[in-house]
């Protein structure tokens, strides 16, 4: 049998190129054609197996050219092929598949090689980091592959810039397989490594405001890892997001006038807020030396009119590690929240950490330019206002304030690293 | 008679009142008079020629004294606030610096200029100036790219018009929405109660469909004009000029009103068929304790 010579005679790439190369003249030719099922299944195991994770090589740029009717068949045979993985790592029974005898001894042995060469987690970790990397490393590939997709189930996302909708685009479908690999794991509620993949997938899609991947990736994080603070912080990110103004714009600018057709999913700005607070108050109590859902919570409070309990949690905030960033959006928050309450003075000495942590920000002199106005004092109001026009040229100016929805000071890159590190091995 | 008011709203900020902290009141000096840009129209023309005895002003629904008013003699001090986001890349921002260009050159040689411009980054570029060529030379060096802080932008444009005696006008122009303001839409509605800046909002695009810039052209008794493209802006910055021009400047010492807070200020003209436009109040003061 052509799988069977193959196994034997060696691994890897070199194997799976053999088998594409060698399929027309083999006698299962007749019937594995390069577009068949079983083709398609050994051409992205031959690309798992010679992926160098992080690199955008080949393997990386054909899996994300698939056109919509190889995805189809290869979305179709790796429900089978896992389920002979699990076979061989000894957790399935001989699973009851609709394929043909041929297909199904190919599957059968390429699963066996497979196991052979590592165990099913060691694997199936490399496959979800194959899909990772080809979902953030070629999504335009993927998206120009699947432009003619449209009518295939997949989910839309809409693109807005500055409340004006731009591209509608079919979610990438590599997150999903990625999501559905994972999951294909039968202790994935107890594996280490898929709450970690959850949490650092969220955070690379929240870095890049990708919300439309974000809601079915956190979905299905929240059914498997409901105890997980780090989920239930990305949750909270999430409604966070959904009610910052980049968001909102859309319902307020770009979405009049367009078909109902085109209604982007996106909640009202005190339903997301509702939900972000509740989300991060529940992180809390899942965690309570979490540093970070307290200081967005404590923004949300004080937005909405409760600045003394922003102070209090702020004041909690401080005694935890902090990052600088995260430092310096709790200050600004402290100053804006003790101006709320009238304590101006110390609403400077705030405005003033944050702007030693960040010399060349801008919020800060907003900041301090509002504060001075509304303890009645004109001139340094004016004053501080016109301090902006000493900052740097834009290039150079650092504001985490500008990134404070995508959270980007979470290291989401740092993270994916120590989890292609990890398969690396 | 001309009062000079120091310094536009400076001067409004009182004694501190019963719940005003000690460190508030740092700040407080005496109510020396209040000013109020008024636009009479008659069938949506501006009306000249008016005396302070056309016009009836309340203060918290109390009448006021019209203690002088100023008809096109108090020099202007116009600052243009632009919106140098990526979307307005190419034939859009040619439009815009000819449109600011077109402003900055019918002002006269006594009144000053200014340039601030947002994208997430607020540049307030010059300074109010009466020379005028350094603000047309800042206006020619401007490129767009990034996000849009508009309500940082124009409350930065705000506090640069009121760094100098005279008649603050700001010209704000946007084609999109806010997407990264410190500053939230409230607040910049409540700093204009402390300000006397008129401010005119210009809007293309999806701005065209924002409330909040047609609410803060009321807020100052400006107006919020949409339009179409960014084609005809030279033509629409002139009218403004022109517009504010025509305007009163109406000034008065309160009385019989408390000396902080929030006062709603209402401006008729006694003549038939002139239509008032005029800020709907301002705040005295420091911020209250709650």
């Amino acid at each position: 049998m052509l799988l069977s010579y193959l196994y034997r005679a060696g691994r890897g790439v070199a194997v799976a190129a053999a088998l594409v190369a060698l399929a027309d003249t083999s006698v299962g030719a007749q019937t594995l054609k390069n577009n068949s099922p079983v083709a398609a299944l050994q051409k992205w195991v031959a690309q798992i197996d010679a992926h160098d994770p992080g690199e955008m090589d080949a393997p990386v740029i054909a899996d994300a050219g698939l056109k919509p009717i190889d995805r189809g068949l290869l979305v179709g045979i790796a429900a089978p092929f896992v389920a002979y993985l699990r076979v061989f790592d000894g957790t399935n029974e001989i699973p009851k598949v609709r394929l043909s005898p041929l297909e199904k001894a190919l599957v059968k042995e390429l699963a066996a090689r497979v196991t052979g060469k590592r165990t099913f987690s060691e694997w199936l970790h490399r496959a979800v980091m194959f899909e990772t990397d080809v979902a953030i490393l070629a999504p335009e590939v993927t998206a120009d592959a699947m432009r003619d997709a449209k009518g295939t189930g997949l989910a839309e996302a809409v693109h807005a810039d500055d409340g004006e909708l731009g591209a509608r685009n079919l979610l990438n479908w590599h997150f999903q397989l990625a999501r559905e690999l994972v999951d294909q794991r039968a202790t994935a509620v107890s594996d280490v490594f898929a709450a970690s993949w959850y949490h650092t997938v969220a955070l690379y899609q929240l870095d890049l405001m990708l919300l439309g991947e974000m809601a079915p990736h956190l979905q299905r994080a929240d059914q498997l890892f409901p105890s997980d603070a780090r989920i239930q912080f990305d949750l909270a990110c999430l409604s966070d997001a959904m009610g910052s103004a980049r968001v909102q714009a859309v319902m307020v600018g770009g979405y009049s006038g367009n078909s109902t057709a085109f209604r982007p999913n996106v909640p009202g700005e005190t339903n997301a807020e509702r939900r972000a607070s509740a989300q991060f108050a529940q992180t809390l109590q899942l965690d309570s030396s979490f540093a970070e859902p307290r200081v967005r919570l404590a923004r949300l409070m004080e937005k909405n009119g409760k600045p003394q309990d922003a102070l209090s949690l702020l004041a909690d905030a401080s005694r935890l590690t902090m990052s600088p960033e995260l430092e310096y959006i709790s200050h600004l928050i402290a100053a804006r929240a003790s101006g709320a309450v009238g304590k101006f003075a110390e609403g400077r000495a705030h405005v003033k950490a944050a702007l030693a942590l960040f010399p060349s920000a801008q919020a800060p002199l907003v900041a301090l330019t509002q504060l001075s106005l509304e303890s009645g004092d004109m001139e340094g109001a004016v004053s501080a206002a016109s301090q902006l026009r000493l900052n740097p040229e834009r290039d150079e100016r650092n504001d985490p304030w500008w990134i404070y929805f995508q959270a980007t000071w979470l290291n989401n890159r740092k993270l994916l690293d120590d989890l292609r590190d990890q398969v690396r091995r | 008679m001309n009062i000079r008011v120091a310094s536009a709203f400076v001067a409004l900020a009182l004694l501190a009142g019963p719940k005003i902290t000690a460190e508030q009141a740092t700040f407080s000096s005496r109510t020396v008079a209040v000013r109020v840009d008024v636009l009479a129209t008659d069938n949506g023309k501006p009306v000249g020629g008016l005396t302070a005895d056309d016009f009836e002003l309340l203060d918290d629904n109390v009448p006021q004294q019209i203690e002088a008013l100023n008809a096109g003699d108090l020099p202007v001090n116009a600052v243009i606030a632009l919106d140098v986001s990526a979307s307005t890349e190419g034939q859009a921002m040619a439009d815009l610096v000819d449109a600011g260009d077109a402003l900055i050159r019918a002002l006269k040689p006594e009144e000053r200029a200014s340039l601030t411009t947002f994208s997430e980054v607020v540049v307030p570029r010059v300074p109010l100036t009466t020379d005028h060529a350094l603000v047309r030379n800042a206006l020619s060096h401007v490129g767009a790219g990034g996000l849009t802080a508009i309500i940082d932008g124009v409350f930065t444009a705000m506090m640069t018009a009121q760094s100098e005696d005279g008649r603050p006008l700001v010209v704000v122009f946007t084609d999109g929405l806010d997407t990264i303001s410190w500053m939230r839409d409230a607040d910049l509605l409540n700093a204009t109660k402390r300000a006397s800046a008129v401010i005119y909002t210009v809007a293309t695009g999806p701005a065209r469909q924002w409330q909040f810039l047609k609410d803060l052209a009321t807020a100052t008794g400006g107006r919020a004009i949409a339009l179409g493209s960014a084609k005809n802006l030279q033509a629409e910055f002139l009218r403004i000029l022109t517009e504010f021009r025509s305007r009163y400047v109406l000034s008065f010492s309160p009385k019989g009103v408390s000396d902080t807070g929030y006062h709603q200020l209402t401006v008729r003209s006694k003549k038939r068929g002139v239509v008032v436009t005029a800020r709907p109040g301002y705040t005295a003061g420091a911020v209250r304790v709650p």
